[in-house]
């Protein structure tokens, strides 16, 4: 066991073709806590949720390790995995017309058996999950008809009602407005708070991610820059190292929280 | 048309229906032809050949039994197991490439059969007996699947776009090939032409089994993975954090539709259209979820190709091959129900 009990991520090499995404990287993750993971693009976030997901796996020759509770990725069935870790992708896309309510109960797929029936649970988290996101009252229309924001809620409810432990977030606030944003951090920093959940978050507003994360890991060139407390690590000078931005960091009173004013 | 969809009550008597509804159709078809039989009479005569209750067939004309049993039954059969089979196919390939409108010879597997049975017809080969140009097309079919999927899997994230592409190359080369054996098939030739254009004249009960054997495991199988189906539609990083193995859920599923589409190629030929509207109109009635879409895709099916073989058999002079029917009159729809699509689109989007 290593001293991070969720996740423990080590010299992780990754290549996109002859494309080096991950350099090297080692991070590790501990329940209970509210990630936020910034960088600039194309510098590998993605592809670290992808591993974490394992909707990719490490490239062949790999020295390194992705090991969750303990045990090396690789060794869990797909299933399991899924009753543990629940992914919003960055894009959603759907060619078919299925209704909202469709496209959330998918999300119980890996708690229902092949040959049996959903159960009354099952329904009752479909329900909650769409009434906490607010899309109860467009349950009926087809997913092809809504607004990438409203397919955004879709989405993070699909992923609420698959009730996992872990959440893995790739910029799931991104088409919401204000409003949905931040009801849906406050949603997920509850969960924290209460134990029940730990989000790794992918954020490009570091206002957001100031407000609302315990610890916030920059990324820079398929490498970790620097990981830590919200407090340590969002300094002037982090920021100007792997974002290139001049920017001064103050206590809000208004938040009550860490915000960022930049200059270019 | 989203009548039957909302709100999301399981449309089973829908099913229950269609199938009536082509049961009776087979029953109506077999009594048109050159010679007319009463619908209570074919039904007799079925009954009694099912049951071997000879007393049923008292008072029927001794030549009725062998029209129905034995020349129009197993070509009306053949033609509902293909018409079905292909509406099959259509919907996993469809299901699978995250397009609803693919099908199933847009990856190359129907002209990578007709290929393989064209090289049997070329060489009058006969090695086993009449299984000889269902095993060419059915080799033909698995061959140009394992090179479509080679030659698109080198990318995992664009799996499903370039086999789309992978197919259509595969399939302009087969086409070439094909020419080339018409070109090489002197006396031959005709029989290939006909054969490519999709027929179901002379059918026998050997061919009825052939594709139900096909049609019934492949349908099984589809059904069997239907729900996986369904959310590999919500995109591969989707399902696969949903617990599905993406890959080896779309290779059952594509060897399945490409087995199913090689029975069906090996005893009609090339018939376009059926694969490909049939299991979009259904999406309209019954919704995309596969566990509700295969069953009524495949009864739809059946019946549109009883329906069309009828018409060619019965109707029209000459009995003209199916396969150019299906085109004529698919071709068209198709076009209207694409374009119709995108203007919807592009007015929803506006």
């Amino acid at each position: 066991m290593g001293r991070h009990n969720l996740f423990e991520i080590k010299d992780a090499l990754f290549f996109y073709g002859k494309l080096r995404v991950l350099a090297g990287l080692s991070l590790g993750i501990d329940s209970g806590s509210f990630y936020g993971i910034m960088g600039p693009n194309g510098c590998g976030k993605t592809t670290l949720l992808d591993l974490m997901a394992r909707i990719t796996y490490l490239s062949p020759g790999n020295s390194g390790h992705i090991k969750f509770r303990g045990i090396n990725i690789n060794k869990y069935s797909r299933r399991k995995l899924a009753r543990e870790i629940a992914l919003v992708p960055q894009n959603f896309y759907i060619n078919f017309p299925y209704t909202v309510d469709e496209v959330v109960f998918m999300g119980r797929h890996p708690h229902i058996p092949r040959f049996g029936s959903p159960s009354s649970e099952d329904r009752e988290i479909t329900d909650w999950a769409m009434r906490v996101m607010d899309i109860e009252r467009f349950r009926d229309k087809f997913v092809t008809e809504l607004s990438s924001g409203e397919k955004q809620r879709v989405v993070f409810a699909r992923c609420l009602a698959q009730d996992t432990p872990v959440l893995l977030l790739d910029e799931g606030t991104s088409s919401m407005d204000i409003h949905y944003a931040l009801k849906l951090l406050d949603l997920l920093r509850q969960g924290v708070s209460q134990g029940k959940k730990t989000i790794v978050a992918v954020l490009h507003d570091l206002n957001l991610a100031a407000a609302f994360c315990d610890r916030i890991v920059f990324m820079k060139a398929g490498r970790v820059v620097a990981s830590g407390p919200t407090e340590r690590v969002m300094t002037t000078e982090n920021i100007k190292k792997v974002f290139n931005v001049d920017a001064r960091i103050f206590h809000d009173p208004f938040s009550g929280s860490m915000q960022v004013a930049f200059r270019v | 048309m989203f009548i039957f969809r909302r709100p999301g009550a399981i449309q089973w008597w829908f099913l229950v229906i269609l199938s009536l509804l082509l049961l009776l159709g087979i029953a109506l078809a077999t009594g048109i032809g050159y010679i007319p039989i009463a619908t209570v009479e074919v039904v007799k005569i079925i009954v009694a050949k099912v049951t071997g209750n000879t007393n049923l067939l008292a008072g029927i004309n001794q030549l009725f039994p062998y029209v129905v049993w034995e020349v129009r039954l197993p070509r009306i059969l053949t033609s509902v197991m293909v018409g079905a089979g292909l509406s099959l196919a259509g919907v996993v390939f469809q299901g699978i490439l995250l397009n609803p409108l693919a099908d199933p010879y847009t990856l190359g597997i129907s002209a990578g059969a007709a290929f393989g049975a064209s090289i049997a017809l070329l060489l009058n080969l006969a090695g086993l007996g009449l299984y000889t140009v269902p095993a060419f097309a059915f080799a033909g079919a698995v061959l140009t699947l394992a090179a479509v999927l080679l030659i698109s899997s080198f990318d995992r994230q664009t799996f499903s776009s370039n086999l789309i592409l992978a197919g259509i190359i595969v399939a302009a080369i087969l086409s070439a090939g094909i020419s080339f054996i018409k070109y090489l098939a002197d006396e031959h030739v005709s029989i290939i032409i006909f054969w490519l254009m999709g027929s179901f004249a002379s059918r026998q009960w050997t061919d009825v089994l052939l594709t139900f054997g096909f049609v019934i495991v492949g349908a099984g199988t589809c059904l069997f993975w239907g729900r996986d189906l369904n959310i590999i539609s919500l995109g591969d990083r989707s399902a696969g954090s949903l617990g599905i193995d993406t890959r080896r859920v779309r290779i059952i599923l594509l060897v399945t539709a490409s087995l199913i589409t090689a029975g069906c190629v090996s005893v009609s030929g090339i018939i376009g259209f059926v694969g490909l509207i049939v299991p979009h109109l259904m999406r309209f009635i019954v919704g995309p979820d596969n566990r509700k879409l295969l069953p009524a895709a495949a009864l739809t099916g059946g019946m549109l190709l009883l329906g069309a073989d009828t018409i060619t058999r019965a109707v029209l002079p000459n009995d003209i091959p199916v396969g150019v029917l299906t085109a004529l009159i698919g071709g068209p729809v198709f076009c209207y129900i694409f374009r119709r699509q995108r203007m919807l689109r592009a007015h929803g989007a506006a």
